[in-house]
């Protein structure tokens, strides 16, 4: 993985430096509030609920032991013993006092990490699909781009202060799982004619207006990448909207100019100013492409060649299961990719206690050729993981209640952190994940269900891609009371598509018996097991649900409601 | 006419100095059709942050000062265009006035403002040194580092860093 | 809703620490138990321009009720800020009395 250079490290420390001195112009009163709120925010500090939260930055959710242990020691320095895992691969700290932000951004840059624009109005922290590197259906490892777009946007001085803000996602496989299609901007690694580039997507979002995005280039050259970049921000920077902050995003500059007025615009630019890029000097890209070569696998690894799986499954039926839904196909035969879920039905989804932290550290270091990945399903990746030490890695992470055999399917689910710590939730959400995993795996409906996504928001924001779930529910305010909408049919990958509402919102008490009629419905109409709930969707429409869950002689008193 | 009293204070990389451009005729851009190239040398092009800076190049080897107006601090479009300008050709002086603090300094060097135009209560508020130490933090630049390093990004080279 | 009249008091965030207080009519307290109750809105919102930016942070008027002697906050966001979170047994809720900001 990639390791900072001396350049990286000044740099870290440099901004670590210039915040604590920030801070302390604004205690002394030289800095207003409004002044400063901008500062802490592109430094990852937000002001929530209960108290300050740092947002610390997982570039394209890639990190290695020492980095999870130092997250662990946070945790318990200056929070209170967990962290929080976003969809956007980042971590959070929900409980923190800006006295001590100085000292923990110290600690990160200690392990090479900042909290450098995890917030604010500039391009956020670069994602990209978690299983990088490992994915059997990869042009290239996505990471090498992002990586290099993470050092292009860090402190871009033309670009810190943006009507809105900006998220970049990069995925090098034909099956996206970097959500790519709902970034601002999306990039897609292609192959044409031999020769690989990027197709690029633009204005896609979520949020108050959903949004999948538009073919901005079909092939664009590497070497194009920044200079071309460059020119959509800029653009963006001086003609997306500032009046008004749910239209200030790229994906209503889109709309509102059109893709080909916008396209002319960014070709103009990017023609005039191509020529003064001198292009990324050659010791830089070599150093970026080194640093995401596949890990060196040990002689012995030739024997583990033949090492069937099947026979691990056959000593234990919990390992088994398991096996089903948390491993995935590696390119490398010898090696599976493991998938740990932070789902535990009830738990909060995405938080790991620091001692949980530690275990998984350990674990990749012992087995996995030290590399954790963060997804934006909010679970942790051990990308390699040799087939041999499957059945070791199974054991500890069940010690430490890590080993929910739940990925893809209903009790894994994206939940943002609602009403209960962010200021600007209208409804709560963990408590409705936890309630929706409690209810269902109690009832023993989540195998025969198999491949679900539920995501819950707890505001228009959508942080938690409601309307990419299979089944998305977003939280509302009615009159100090909490309402959740429910849509169906949306989706993620590379066949995106957003869900439609099912009609009026639901009480928090109506909202479980809601879900159990839809799941009711696509149970009973489904053609076969094989048919998934995204599948009986398409194949059936809106109309069944709506009927079950609306039905005439309560329709009236739902509309009112509502 | 302002007195020196009471007139701004420009800082640059170097420090605080008198506003030496109020006595400088003042122009917009839609006088500049029908200006002739002394008064275009002798005052000072006042820009909006909304303009469409293409639309000036032929006056751009005429003129000799630009105040580019913030509107707030969180709008940056003024730092886009000052760039914009740069890239044009433009190699005079560019500098910025309105909702521009200390902690933008460094961005406004960086996209090829020289000088940032102060009212005295801003000054009084944000001392010389704060500015100074500022604009040593230009020289950590990973834009640069990647190939961006142009003619655009003149302050950098005036100050050797 | 309440049959309780409708009273006010003064919300923000500590700078510091960023924990929830309530004003108390001379100091910040942690307890919305302690909080200076007004009768009237305007006489809250009419405080507010007094507070100074370095000890809080975004101080606003919340409407709260006594319920049998209790304060209770209308709103459940305020409810969430006056207790603490639902998943875990973090903040207020797990205080003690005397834990300083």
């Amino acid at each position: 993985m990639y390791r900072y250079n001396q350049f990286d490290t000044e740099y870290v420390r440099q901004r670590v430096a210039i915040f604590r001195e920030q801070v302390a112009r604004r205690i002394a009163g030289v800095l207003t509030e409004d002044e400063f709120k901008p500062l802490r925010l592109q430094n990852g500090v937000y002001l929530q609920l209960h108290a300050y939260m740092l947002r610390v930055a997982i570039p394209y959710g890639t990190l290695n032991a020492r980095q999870m242990r130092a997250l662990a020691m946070i945790a318990e320095c200056w929070d209170r013993g967990y962290g929080h895992f976003t969809t956007r691969q980042n971590i959070q700290f929900n409980w923190i006092r800006l006295d001590d932000v100085g000292d923990i951004l110290e600690a990160l840059a200690d392990v090479e990490m900042h909290a450098i624009q995890t917030s604010g109005n500039c391009v956020r922290n670069v994602t990209a699909d978690h299983f990088a590197g490992a994915a059997k259906d990869e042009i290239e490892d996505p990471r090498m781009t992002a990586e290099l777009l993470r050092q292009y946007s860090t402190g871009h001085a033309e670009f810190a202060f943006l009507p809105r803000k900006f998220k970049i996602a990069v995925t090098g496989a034909a099956h996206d799982r970097a959500v790519t299609a709902f970034h601002d901007i999306g990039i897609n690694i292609v192959r044409k004619e031999g020769v690989v580039g990027y197709r690029i997507v633009i204005g896609g979002g979520l949020g108050r207006t959903p949004i999948i995005g538009t073919e901005l280039v079909e092939f664009l050259p590497k070497a194009d990448l920044l200079p071309y970049l460059e020119a959509v921000l800029h653009v963006y920077n001086r003609y997306g909207r500032r009046d008004n902050k749910y239209k200030a995003r790229i994906k209503i500059l889109v709309q509102e100019l059109g893709i080909e007025t916008l396209r002319a615009e960014i070709d103009a630019y990017f023609t005039a100013t191509r020529d003064a890029f001198a292009g990324v000097p050659d010791a830089m890209l070599g150093a970026i492409e080194a640093a995401f070569q596949p890990p060196e696998m040990p002689p012995e690894m030739d024997v583990a060649e033949a090492y069937d799986l099947r026979h691990d499954a056959a000593l234990s039926p919990a390992l088994a299961a398991w096996m089903e839904t948390n491993l995935e196909e590696h390119r490398d035969g010898r090696h599976a990719i493991v998938s740990i879920s932070l789902k535990a039905p009830g738990a909060t989804p995405g938080d790991a206690s620091a001692e949980q932290m530690r275990v998984i550290a350990d674990l990749a270091e012992r087995y996995a050729y030290d590399e954790i990945r963060i997804s934006h399903e909010q679970n942790v990746i051990l990308p390699h993981v040799p087939k041999a030490h499957i059945a070791a890695v199974f054991r500890a992470l069940d010690a430490a209640g890590l080993a929910s055999a739940n990925i893809g399917q209903l009790s894994d689910i994206i939940a943002c952190p609602g009403m209960d710590y962010c200021a600007l939730a209208t409804a709560r959400s963990i408590p409705i994940a936890q309630e929706i995993a409690t209810r269902f795996t109690a009832l023993k409906m989540e195998r025969d269900i198999g491949a679900l996504k539920i995501k819950i928001s707890g505001c228009i924001n959508a942080c938690g891609h409601h309307h990419v779930g299979h089944i998305g529910i977003l939280g509302l305010d009615r009159a100090g009371v909490e309402n959740y909408q429910i849509t169906l049919g949306g989706d993620g990958t590379e066949d995106a598509a957003l869900g439609a509402r099912t009609g009026p919102g639901f009480s928090a008490e109506a909202l479980i018996p809601a879900i159990e009629t839809i799941l009711d419905t696509y149970l009973h109409g489904r053609k076969n097991r094989d048919e998934t709930f995204l599948a009986f969707y398409r194949r059936v429409g809106m109309a069944p649900f709506k009927r079950a869950l609306y039905p005439p002689t309560n329709r009236a008193r739902h509309e009112s409601a509502a | 006419m302002i007195d020196s009293n009471s007139a701004r204070i420009v800082v640059d990389a170097a420090g605080f100095h008198l506003d030496d451009w109020h006595k400088r005729a003042r122009f917009t851009p839609e006088d500049l059709a029908g200006l002739d190239a002394k008064t275009g040398a002798s005052g000072v092009l006042v820009l909006d942050a909304a303009q469409r800076v293409e639309d000036l190049t032929p006056w751009l080897n005429v003129l000799t000062a630009v105040e580019i107006g913030f509107d707030n601090a969180g709008d940056g479009r003024g730092f886009s265009l000052a760039r914009a300008l740069r890239g044009l050709g433009y190699a005079r002086d560019i500098r910025a006035s309105g909702g521009i603090h200390v902690d933008q300094f460094r961005h406004a060097l960086q996209c090829g403002i020289d000088a940032v135009i102060l009212t005295r209560e801003a000054a009084s508020r944000m001392p010389e040194q704060h500015w100074v130490n500022a604009a040593t933090t230009t020289a950590l630049n990973y834009q640069a580092r990647l190939g961006f390093a142009s003619a655009s990004w003149r302050s950098r080279e005036d100050l050797n860093l | 809703m309440s049959a309780h009249p409708i009273q006010y008091v003064i919300t923000a965030n500590d700078f510091h620490s960023g924990a929830v207080v309530f004003w108390g009519g001379d100091a910040w307290l942690l307890r919305l138990r302690d909080a200076c109750v007004f009768e009237r809105a305007e006489d809250a919102e009419a405080m507010l321009t007094q507070f100074r930016p370095e000890q809080v942070v975004g101080a606003y008027v919340i409407e709260v009720v006594a319920d049998a002697g209790q304060l209770q906050a209308q709103h459940i966001r305020e409810a969430i800020r006056a207790r603490g979170p639902s998943n875990y047994f973090h903040g207020k809720q797990a205080e003690e009395d005397h834990v300083s900001l």
